[in-house]
């Protein structure tokens, strides 16, 4: 899959992981918003029963975005793990929180929503994966 | 350019207990904010429910049709848990600021939707799998008729006969594993005579544990197979309504 064009206006940095690298860390502090530039990553939740892989997101894939999102809790979701070697871009939080700023209350608050059901099926499935 | 004028609510609506708001399947345009009350969202998948969250004030929904561009019908059904207050809201304006919001906060958004409705499909078929594993287990356990526990080896001889049955006579096995659910005995092929060792059978077992306890407790046949020793049988059997008593005894034993 190409890389958009609008994201390329927004990578500051770029950084290549080696593999079985941990991107993210679940419940670690964190709002930073990154691209997958190049490569696989997979992304992994806690369970009762140990890491329960809910998805693998490849070239395109923005990750991070729910802390950034919610704002109130700035907390990472679930790991994030390098495949193979990943190429990513890492995104102008800064500019990203000025144009998000600027949308009205209601659509701030329908995204705001989106993110909360994305982060509560998340959950749920990972639980749903662990317990079969 | 984006807008960023305040929406006025168009209508308001108030919904009692059990009330169904948005039924999953169906076209609707509408975004909610509860005011006042709780929501359930829900899904219905093979005719079971799946819970997906409950909403209290403050909280909007009937948003995942809005970023769909009202393509797609409603994902999933939401009723009131009580009395309900909400705040119904056009999508007109807010679909003419989201398509001149900066592009890659609208990808950002367009991609958190499809990992909703990817993850939304993950749980249908992850409930879908249990409920088959469930129901393949159960129907496991009832074709094997099998004890499935840890049995510890035992070697002592007891005494059983009908429990649904008057008889006067005991008849003779013994004891070659136990476990808190359940004993496999042999028995003497001919004992058939007084007893008939058919599976659902149920009979009264006694016998005692090398603390010098006595148990007495009604089994029912779950197994029956030839022993190794000629002339002789194998019997599955599982305590039916075991007393905490005899339970415990054979706990302390299992763990000697």
């Amino acid at each position: 899959m190409a890389i958009d064009s609008i994201i390329y206006a927004y990578i500051v940095k770029e950084e290549v992981v080696q593999p079985n690298v941990t991107i993210i860390e679940e419940d670690a502090k964190g709002d930073w918003l990154y691209v997958v530039l190049e490569g696989k990553v997979k992304v992994k939740k806690r369970t009762p029963k140990g890491l329960a892989t809910i998805d693998t997101l490849k070239e395109g894939a923005i990750i991070g975005e729910i802390p950034f999102l919610l704002k109130t809790q700035q907390l990472r979701t679930a790991f994030v793990i390098s495949e193979g070697v990943v190429r990513l871009g890492i995104l102008d939080k800064e500019r990203l929180e000025k144009e998000y700023e600027l949308l009205s209350p209601q659509l701030k608050s329908l995204i705001r929503t989106m993110v909360l059901r994305l982060k509560e099926t998340t959950k749920k499935a990972s639980l749903l994966a662990a317990e079969l | 350019m984006t807008e960023k004028k305040t929406i006025p609510p168009v209508v308001h609506l108030s919904y009692s207990k059990g009330d169904l708001i948005i039924k999953e399947g169906d076209y609707g345009i509408s975004i909610y904010k509860i005011f006042k009350g709780h929501v359930r969202i829900f899904k219905k998948s093979n005719n079971t429910i799946i819970p997906l969250a409950t909403l209290v004030r403050g909280e909007v929904f009937g948003e995942m049709t809005f970023f769909n561009f009202l393509l797609e019908p409603r994902s999933a059904s939401v009723e009131a848990i009580d009395d309900v207050e909400l705040e119904v809201w056009h999508p007109a304006r807010l679909t003419e600021e989201y398509k001149a919001m900066p592009a890659i906060l609208r990808y950002i958004t367009q991609q958190t939707l499809n990992r909703l409705l990817r993850m939304n499909r993950v749980i249908d078929e992850l409930t879908a799998r249990k409920r088959q594993s469930k129901e393949e287990r159960i129907t496991a356990e009832k074709k094997s008729n099998k004890r499935r526990y840890f049995r510890k080896n035992f070697g002592q001889e007891c005494n059983y006969r009908s429990a649904t049955h008057s008889s006067h006579v005991d008849l003779h096995g013994v004891i070659k594993d136990i476990s808190p659910m359940g004993l496999g005995v042999e028995v003497i092929e001919r004992n058939a005579m007084n007893f008939n060792h058919n599976l659902g059978n149920q009979l009264k077992i006694s016998f005692q544990l090398p603390s010098g306890s006595s148990i007495n407790e009604v089994a029912i046949i779950k197994s029956v197979k030839k022993s190794k020793v000629p002339g002789c049988l194998f019997l599955g059997l599982e305590f039916s309504n075991i007393s905490k008593d005899a339970l415990k005894q054979i706990g302390f034993f299992m763990m000697s």
